[in-house]
C-alpha cells in the first residue's frame, strides 16, 4: 500500500467528515447564522466598549429586551403565516397613550387596566386580520395604511391628552413593579416575556393553532386543501400581534411614563429587521420562537451600542437599515440555496480497501466462475410485480411477497398464477420471516418492523431502538429495516441497511463506504429494540443457523458474511465466514442440505474498488457530477452462491447479461425448487434445484412438521 | 499568473477548463432511434472506415480491405496489418493507413505504392486519409508518441499531439499543415478549397487554413467527432463515434485517480468512452443506468453511442440519426453518402447499415 | 522631504510645548486657585441633549467644551437625536459608565423621572439644562417656562387684546404635548388669557417642533380664519415654518407673531429684523451656556451628596422687537464657539 494511501486510511479513519452534513441536515441549522451573528455582535462591541457586558447595563438592556421580546413573538407568528405586520409601530404609541391616560391619569386598577390596553391592541389587529385575512387584502399595504391612521389617531390623542398625561402619575406598587421591579435581578418585563416565548415555542411547535400557522404560510392553498380554516388562522396572527403589542406598550408605559411624539416611531423597520436577522423567512412557513429570541437580541444590541457609543444623529436608523437589507439577502439566498449545499456536504465518502477482486471469467477454475444456470428461470407474475425483495412460503405451499405500493402479495398454490393482496402495509416491504405462530414478520423500508397475523391483521412491533449517545443524526429512528430471521426464543433479529440514508437512496450508501448500519434485536417479551451491532457495512441478509445460537449476516458493501453468536458459550463472538465476495451479497436463507443460499444483488467492478479507495475523488464527483453519473457498484448482473457452515463455496448461479434477473436480491428454497426476488424486478423467478430434496420446506426447518 | 488565478477559481468553481458538463443533444440533434432501426447492408466484424474508390463501395475490418455487394462483403484483400483509416478517389486510386506503420496506396490497375515514413518518423497512428481535389493525400496522425490502439489512454489524458499532412500520392513532397491538435479523426475539404478537421478530443470540428491557427467551425458537440464525409448534393456527413459524460469528463479532471485506473485497471473495464454497450459487470456502471423492471432506460447515461449528424455548408448540425445507451449501434466512426442512401460503419455494432435520408437527391451521385 | 519637515516641525512644537508648560508649571496661588484648578482638573461629565444639531444644543456644547478645554475635564455627548427611548437609553449608559455629572436635557417631563434618581442614587450630580423633568437634580439652569408664556401671551395681549381695537382672535402653534416646554407654557397662556375674555383661541395645534409641520398648519389655519389677529409660536425652530406661512399668504402686517427660543441672530434678530416675528422671548443661549458653566464647577468643587441641596439658575429672559434690537441682541455660534462660556 502506497504510503499517501496509508495517510489517507488514517485521515478518514480519525477526521468524522460526515458530521458537517448531518449537522447541515438538521432543522435547527437556520438558527446557526443569527446565532453567530449575535456572536459577532457581541465581540464586536465588547471589544469597542469596555464594560459592554457590565451587570449594570445589560440589566438595563434587559428591560427593554423584554418589551422587545413580547412583540416579536407576535411578529413571529404573523410571518410564520406568511403576513407582515407594519402596524406595530403605531399600535405600540397607541397602547402607550392609552395606558398612561386609563392606567397613569385616571389610576384604574391594573386588573381592568391592562387587558383594556391589551384589548385597544388587539382591536387594531382585529381591524388588520379582517381586512388581511377575509377581504384578503395585501398584508403589506394594509398594515402600512393602518401605521399611518392610527399614527394619525395617536397625534391627535397627544394633542388632547397630552397635558393631561404630563402632570398624571399612578403610585401603585404593581405600577412601579412594572416599570423597574424585578425578579431575582431579571427585570419584571423580560419575566413576563420569557413566559410568554416559551408558551409561543409551545404554541407554535406542539400545538394546533401553531401547526395551522406554519401550514398556512408554507402554502396557502395545500392548507386550504387540508382544510384548514385559513382565513381565520391568518386574522388570528394578526390579533395576536395586536394583543402583545398592546402589553409590551404597558411596560413601555410604566417605565418611560412618555407621551412623547416620537414612541414606537420606526418600532416596526426594528422588529421586522430582528425577525429577519433571526432567521424568519419573509416568505412565511420558517421561523422559530427562538430565532425571534436571537434576533431581538442582536438588534437590540446593535441599536443600544451605537446609542452608547455616542455616534452622530442617524447612523443607529442607517446601520439597522443595511442589517435589513443584508438579512434580507442572506434570507433570501440560504433559502434558495439550503438543499444545494447539502445535498452536496452530505455524501461523506471514507477509505475502504476490498481485497483484489476475485476471478469470474467463464472456463476459469474459480468458485465464481460464469455460467447460464438462471437463463430461462420460470416467472411468477411476471409484469404484475413491481419490487419483490423477498418471498416466502406458509405451510399451505402459498407464496408472499412484496410490492413497491406497500402491500404484501399473497400467490395461491399450487402454480402460483392467482394472486391477491393480503395485507397493506403502507411501506415497500423487503425482508420476510414466519414465527412459530404461523405470523408473518416483515421489515418495510423507511416504517420499521411488522406483524401480520394469518388473518392478515397488521400490528407494529417496532420503529425505534436505543438512540446512540454521540450520533447527530437521529438513530432512535428506523430508516431502513432491511432483512430479518426468528431466533427459536422468538426474538427478532433485523438488519437496519443505513441510519445516513433514507429508502431510495440506499444506493448512495455505497458512496462512502462507512458502516452506517447496525443490527437490531426485536424482544417481543419487553416490547422494545435495542441496537445489538452497530456499524456495518450495509448489514442485509440475516439467517438464524440451525443450532439457535448464531447467525449470519451479509454485509453488502463489506463484501463478507459473517457469522456472530447471540446466545450460547460463544455469545458475542464474530467471525468472518466469507469474504471477499465478487459481488455484493444480500439475503441469506437455509437451504436443504444444511448448507446456505446468499443472493448478490450487484456485481463488484474494478474502477468502484480503485473508488473506495480514493474518498477525496469520490466527494469531488458528489459535488462537481449530476447525480444520475455519479459512479455506482454494477447492480444490473446478480448471482446466486451456495455455501456450507465453514464458508466453502458450493455452487454459484449466474444469470449473465441480466435479461431476466438484472439484480438478485433474495432467494428462498421450496420444495425442491429455488425463488428469486429482485427489488427492481418485475417478477419472481423459479429455478429447480437439481437433486434437492423435494419436500424440504423452510418452515419445517425452522419450526418443525406440524401436526 | 492570471492564469493560475484563472484556473484556481475556475475548479473552485466548476466552470471553464474546470467544468464537467456536458452540451445536451436538443435541437437537431435530438434522439431518435433512426440508426437503431435503419436496415443492415452488411455484417462485418468491427467495420471502422468506408471509402469509395470508383468501383463500389469499401470498408475495413480488422487488417481486411472488403467491397461492399448486394450480399454483404467481399475481401479484396489482406493487408496483413490493422487497418486505422482508407481514403478512395473517383478514378480508382485507393489508400489503406495501417498500423505497422504505412500507408498503401493501390491504383485502379492493382499497382501499390507503400509510403513507410511522415515526417520525420514512421507513418504510424494515423487516423484518417483523404484525397484531395489536386490528386494529393491528405494524411491525420492522431498523434506523435502513441500507437492508434493505445486512444483511449490518448483521449483519457486529453493529448493533443497529432498533425495534419499533405503529401504526393507517393509520399513525396510532404509538408506538415497543423500540429498540436487533439486526436484529427476525420478530414474534409470545403468546396472552396478549405481543410476542415474533426479534433476528436476537443469535440469539435477545425478549419486549417495555411499556417495560420485552427479556426473552430462546430465546437461544444456532445459527442466524439470522427470521419466527416462531403456530399455530393451539398453540406456533409459527420459520424461521432462516441458520447460525452460527465463522469468521463470528471475523470479526466482527476489526475490521481486517472493515474492509478491507468496503471491498475484493464482498459476494457475503465471510465472512458466505449464502442460497445456494457457487456460486462467489470465495466463501471453509472446510477442512471440502473435497470428498473429488467429494462436499461434509453436516456440512461452511457459510455457509448451510434450518431450520425448531418451539417449544412456552413457546418451547422441539421438532422441527426442516433442508436441510444438501450441500442447495440454503437461506436460509428464513419459514413459515406452512396447514391440517394448513406452508408454508416458501426464498429460496435459488427454492421454496415443504410440511412434513407429524404431530402438526399440523387443528381450527383457518382 | 515634506514628512522631515513636518517632523522637525511637530519636534520643535513638543519642545515649545514642553517650555510653556515648564513656564506656568509653578503658577500663583491665591489660596484658592490651585484647589479650584486641582479639583476639577481630570473630572468626567456627561451630557444628553435631546438632540444635537441646532442652536441650543450647539451653543450649550460650544460653552461646555471651551470651559472643559481650559480647567482639563472632559464632557462627552450622547446624541439620541429627537428620540425620548434613545436618549433613556443613552443616559442610562452613562450612569453605567459613573461621570462625576450628569448633564440632562429632558425632551419629556415623565420620561427622564426614574433616571435622575437613578444617576443620583448612582453617586453621580445631576443637572438639567432648560427643560426639567419632575423630579429635581443637582441643579437647574434654564428659563421659567411659566414666566416665558406669560411674556408671549402678554405681548399678544398687548397687539390683539381690549386696548388694540382689534378682533382678539388668535391662534396657539404648540409644540410636543410632553415637554415642559409645552406643559407649562399652555398653563401660562392659558392663566394669561383667562383674565382677557375678549381674546379668543380660534385653533390651537400642536407641530411637534417640526417647522414643515408647522407651516402647513398655520396656512390651513389663516385660510379658514382670514381675520386671524395674532399666533402664539413655542420656539423659534419651528416658528419659523409658521412665519413662512404667513409670508406666503401675505398676512404679515394683519397678524401679530411672537416666538421665543435662544436668541441666535440668524433665529431671531434677523426674523425680527425682516418682519417674520413681530416680538420674541429670548432666553439667551450664551448667559445659559455661562450659567451651566457655572452650575458645573459649583458641583465639582463642592460635590454636594447627589439631590441633597438642589438650586436653580434661571434664565433672564428679553423681550425684543424691532424697537430694541440692538447688535447685541443676539448671538452666533461661530462666536460661542470661539470664546463662550
Amino acid at each position: 500500500m502506497a504510503s499517501s494511501e496509508t495517510w489517507t486510511r488514517w485521515r478518514y479513519r480519525y477526521i468524522p467528515d460526515k458530521f458537517v452534513g448531518e449537522i447541515l441536515s438538521k432543522s435547527w441549522i437556520d438558527t446557526l447564522i443569527p446565532v453567530m451573528i449575535l456572536a459577532g455582535v457581541v465581540t464586536v462591541f465588547s471589544i469597542a466598549m469596555p464594560g459592554f457586558l457590565a451587570a449594570s447595563s445589560l440589566s438595563d438592556i434587559a428591560r427593554i429586551y423584554g418589551e422587545y421580546l413580547i412583540i416579536i413573538v407576535g411578529i413571529t407568528v404573523v410571518m410564520m403565516a406568511g403576513g407582515i405586520d407594519l402596524t406595530v409601530g403605531s399600535t405600540f404609541a397607541l397602547c402607550n397613550l392609552v395606558a398612561l391616560l386609563v392606567i397613569n391619569s385616571m389610576e384604574v386598577n391594573l386588573a381592568l387596566g391592562i387587558p383594556a390596553v391589551m384589548l385597544v391592541g388587539g382591536l387594531v389587529g382585529l381591524i388588520n386580520g379582517v381586512l388581511i385575512g377575509y377581504l384578503g387584502m395585501r398584508a403589506f399595504l394594509t398594515t402600512l395604511v393602518m401605521l399611518i391612521l392610527i399614527r394619525a389617531v395617536v397625534d391627535q390623542g397627544l394633542l388632547d391628552y397630552g397635558q393631561v398625561i404630563a402632570r398624571g402619575f399612578n403610585a401603585s406598587a404593581t405600577w412601579e413593579f412594572m416599570a423597574i421591579g424585578d425578579v431575582f435581578g431579571v427585570p419584571s418585563s423580560l419575566v413576563v416575556a420569557v413566559v410568554i416565548a416559551i408558551v409561543g415555542h409551545i404554541v407554535l411547535t406542539r400545538m394546533r393553532f401553531g401547526w395551522h400557522v406554519s401550514a398556512v404560510g408554507g402554502s396557502r392553498r395545500s392548507a386550504y386543501n387540508a382544510g384548514i380554516r385559513v382565513k381565520r388562522t391568518i386574522c388570528a396572527t394578526y390579533v395576536l400581534s395586536g394583543l402583545l403589542t398592546g402589553l409590551a406598550a404597558t411596560f413601555y408605559a410604566a417605565r418611560m411614563s412618555s407621551a412623547s411624539a416620537d414612541v414606537g416611531k420606526g418600532l416596526e423597520v426594528t422588529m421586522l429587521t430582528a425577525a429577519v436577522l433571526g432567521g424568519i423567512s419573509l416568505g412565511g412557513g420558517r421561523g422559530s420562537i427562538t430565532k425571534a429570541v436571537i434576533g431581538a437580541m442582536i438588534v437590540l444590541l446593535v441599536q443600544n451600542s451605537l446609542i452608547r457609543m455616542g455616534l452622530s444623529s442617524g447612523t443607529s436608523s442607517l446601520v439597522l437599515g443595511l442589517l435589513l437589507l443584508a438579512a434580507v439577502a442572506v434570507d433570501v439566498r440560504w433559502v434558495k440555496n439550503r438543499h444545494k449545499v447539502l445535498a452536496r456536504a452530505y455524501v461523506s465518502p471514507t477509505y475502504f480497501r476490498l481485497p483484489p477482486l476475485p476471478e469470474t471469467a467463464a472456463g476459469s477454475d474459480s468458485d465464481y466462475a460464469l455460467n447460464d444456470k438462471l437463463r430461462g428461470v420460470e416467472a411468477i407474475g411476471l409484469g404484475e410485480l413491481d419490487g419483490p425483495e423477498d418471498v416466502i412460503f406458509d405451510q399451505n405451499d402459498n407464496l408472499y411477497c412484496g410490492s413497491r405500493h406497500g402491500d404484501v402479495i399473497r400467490f395461491f398454490a399450487p402454480d402460483h398464477k392467482r394472486w391477491e393482496v393480503f395485507a397493506h402495509i403502507g411501506g415497500h416491504p423487503l425482508g420476510f420471516a414466519f414465527d412459530r405462530e404461523g405470523n408473518l414478520h416483515t421489515c418495510v423500508g423507511g416504517m420499521g418492523l411488522f406483524r401480520i397475523s394469518p388473518a392478515g391483521e397488521v400490528t407494529k412491533l417496532s420503529d425505534e431502538t436505543n438512540r446512540s449517545l454521540l450520533s447527530i443524526v437521529d438513530d432512535s429512528r428506523l430508516r431502513l429495516a432491511d432483512d430479518l430471521d426468528i431466533a427459536p426464543d422468538g426474538k427478532v433479529y433485523f438488519s437496519e441497511a443505513t441510519v445516513r440514508y433514507e429508502m431510495y437512496d440506499w444506493m448512495v450508501d455505497a458512496l462512502e463506504g462507512r458502516g452506517n448500519g447496525r443490527i437490531i434485536c426485536y424482544d417481543p417479551k419487553t416490547n422494545s429494540s435495542r441496537t445489538m451491532l452497530p456499524d456495518l457495512q450495509l448489514p442485509n441478509g440475516i439467517c438464524v443457523e440451525k443450532g439457535g445460537q448464531s447467525l449470519l449476516f451479509a454485509e453488502t458493501w463489506g463484501c463478507r458474511i459473517t457469522r456472530w453468536y447471540f446466545d450460547g458459550p460463544n455469545k458475542g463472538r464474530k467471525e468472518i465466514v466469507v469474504d471477499n465476495l465478487p459481488g455484493y451479497p444480500d439475503n441469506i436463507n437455509r437451504a436443504s442440505d444444511g448448507s446456505y443460499w446468499c443472493a448478490l444483488c450487484g456485481m463488484r467492478a474494478p474502477v468502484f474498488d480503485l473508488a473506495l479507495r480514493m474518498p477525496d475523488f469520490r466527494r469531488r464527483m458528489v459535488r462537481k457530477v449530476g447525480r444520475d453519473d455519479w459512479l455506482y457498484p454494477n447492480m444490473n448482473t446478480g448471482c446466486v452462491i451456495k455455501f456450507d457452515a465453514d464458508g466453502n463455496i458450493l455452487d454459484v448461479l449466474w444469470d449473465l447479461g441480466g435479461e431476466a434477473h438484472p439484480m438478485i436480491t433474495s432467494i428462498r428454497e421450496h420444495k425442491g425448487w429455488l425463488y428469486l426476488g429482485g427489488i427492481y424486478n418485475n417478477r419472481v423467478g423459479k429455478y429447480r434445484i437439481p437433486g434437492a430434496d423435494p419436500n424440504w420446506t423452510s418452515l419445517d426447518d425452522y419450526w418443525g412438521e406440524r401436526a | 499568473m492570471i492564469g493560475v488565478l484563472k484556473r484556481a477559481w475556475d475548479n473552485f468553481r466548476g466552470s471553464g477548463e474546470a467544468a464537467v458538463t456536458v452540451p445536451p443533444m436538443d435541437g437537431a440533434l435530438r434522439p431518435n432511434r433512426l440508426l437503431e432501426e435503419a436496415p443492415v447492408v452488411a455484417t462485418a466484424e468491427a467495420p471502422d472506415d468506408l471509402a469509395d474508390g470508383g468501383r463500389g463501395v469499401v470498408f475495413s475490418s480488422g487488417s481486411r480491405l472488403c467491397r461492399l455487394t448486394p450480399e454483404g462483403g467481399e475481401t479484396i484483400a489482406d493487408l496483413g496489418s490493422g487497418i486505422t483509416a482508407i481514403a478512395g478517389e473517383p478514378g480508382g486510386r485507393l489508400a489503406a493507413a495501417l498500423a505497422s506503420g504505412s500507408i498503401v496506396v493501390m491504383d485502379g490497375a492493382g499497382a501499390r505504392t507503400s509510403i513507410a515514413s511522415l515526417g520525420d518518423g514512421p507513418a504510424r497512428c494515423v487516423t484518417a486519409l483523404a484525397f484531395a481535389s489536386d490528386g494529393g493525400l491528405l494524411v491525420a496522425q492522431g498523434s506523435a508518441k502513441r500507437a492508434h490502439t493505445e486512444w483511449k489512454r490518448d483521449l483519457m489524458e486529453r493529448r493533443s499531439d497529432g498533425t495534419l499532412w499533405r503529401m504526393a500520392a507517393d509520399g513525396a513532397n510532404q509538408t506538415r499543415l497543423a500540429a498540436g491538435l487533439g486526436w484529427p479523426l476525420g478530414i474534409v475539404e470545403t468546396q472552396d478549397g478549405r481543410l476542415v478537421v474533426a479534433e476528436s478530443w476537443r469535440h469539435r470540428l477545425v478549419s486549417i487554413a495555411g499556417g495560420g491557427r485552427p479556426e473552430p467551425v462546430l465546437a461544444d458537440l456532445p459527442g466524439y467527432p470522427a470521419r466527416i464525409r462531403r456530399d455530393p448534393a451539398g453540406g456533409y456527413w459527420l459520424a461521432l463515434f462516441a458520447p460525452r459524460n460527465q463522469i468521463i469528463e470528471f475523470v479526466q479532471r482527476e489526475p490521481a485517480f486517472l493515474a492509478r485506473m491507468i496503471e491498475e485497471i484493464d482498459e476494457a473495464y475503465w471510465v472512458a468512452p466505449s464502442l460497445k454497450p456494457s457487456s460486462t459487470f467489470l465495466e463501471p456502471l453509472q446510477g442512471g443506468a440502473q435497470k428498473h423492471l429488467g429494462i436499461l432506460k434509453p436516456w440512461a447515461p452511457t459510455r457509448s453511442y451510434g450518431l450520425v449528424v448531418r451539417l449544412d455548408a456552413a457546418f451547422r448540425p441539421v438532422a441527426s440519426w442516433h442508436s441510444r445507451a438501450d441500442g447495440t449501434r454503437h461506436g460509428v466512426f464513419s459514413c459515406l453518402p452512396d447514391g440517394d442512401r448513406l452508408l454508416a460503419a458501426s464498429k460496435g455494432g459488427d454492421v454496415i447499415v443504410e440511412i434513407r435520408p429524404g431530402f438526399m437527391t440523387t443528381s450527383g451521385a457518382t | 522631504m515634506p514628512a522631515m519637515k513636518l517632523l522637525k516641525a511637530m519636534a520643535a512644537a513638543a519642545v515649545l510645548t514642553a517650555a510653556t508648560g515648564a513656564a506656568v508649571s509653578e503658577p500663583y496661588d491665591d489660596g484658592q486657585s490651585k484647589t479650584y484648578y486641582e479639583t476639577v482638573k481630570g473630572k468626567k461629565v456627561a451630557f444628553v441633549p435631546l438632540s444635537m444639531g441646532f442652536d441650543l444644543t450647539e451653543g450649550w456644547n460650544a460653552g461646555l467644551q471651551n470651559q472643559a478645554r481650559a480647567l482639563g475635564y472632559t464632557v462627552e455627548v450622547r446624541d439620541p437625536n429627537w428620540n425620548v427611548e434613545a436618549g433613556v437609553q443613552a443616559a442610562n449608559g452613562f450612569i453605567a459608565d459613573k461621570p462625576d455629572v450628569l448633564i440632562l436635557h429632558p425632551l419629556d417631563q415623565q420620561a427622564y423621572n426614574r433616571v435622575v434618581p437613578r444617576a443620583l442614587a448612582a453617586g453621580i450630580n445631576v443637572i438639567q439644562i432648560n427643560m426639567k423633568s419632575v423630579t429635581n437634580g443637582d441643579a437647574f439652569v434654564g428659563a421659567d417656562w411659566y414666566d416665558l408664556g406669560v411674556k408671549q401671551a402678554e405681548a399678544v395681549v398687548a397687539a390683539c387684546g381690549k386696548d388694540s381695537g382689534k378682533n382678539g382672535k388668535i391662534a396657539i402653534v404648540t409644540g410636543q404635548a410632553a415637554t415642559p416646554t409645552i406643559v407649562i407654557g399652555n398653563m401660562a397662556f392659558d392663566d394669561v388669557f383667562g383674565q382677557h375674555p375678549e381674546i379668543q383661541i380660534v385653533a390651537r395645534q400642536s407641530a411637534d417642533f417640526d417647522p414643515a409641520k408647522a407651516q402647513a398648519i398655520t396656512s390651513t389655519i389663516l385660510k379658514q380664519n382670514p381675520d386671524l389677529c395674532g399666533i402664539v409660536g413655542v420656539w423659534d425652530g419651528q416658528d419659523s415654518g409658521t412665519a413662512a406661512a404667513i409670508r406666503e399668504a401675505n398676512m404679515q402686517d394683519q397678524v401679530f407673531f411672537v416666538s421665543s427660543g435662544g436668541g441666535s441672530k440668524a433665529a431671531a434678530c434677523d426674523n425680527i429684523e425682516n418682519g417674520s416675528f413681530d416680538a420674541y422671548v429670548s432666553y439667551d443661549v450664551p448667559g445659559q451656556a455661562r450659567d451651566l458653566n457655572a452650575a458645573l464647577k459649583i458641583l465639582l468643587q463642592t460635590k454636594p451628596e447627589p439631590g441633597s441641596n438642589p438650586f436653580a439658575l434661571y434664565t433672564p429672559l428679553k423681550v425684543l422687537t424691532k424697537d430694541n434690537l440692538t447688535p447685541s441682541s443676539c448671538w452666533k455660534l461661530e462666536e460661542l464657539k470661539a470664546m463662550g462660556g
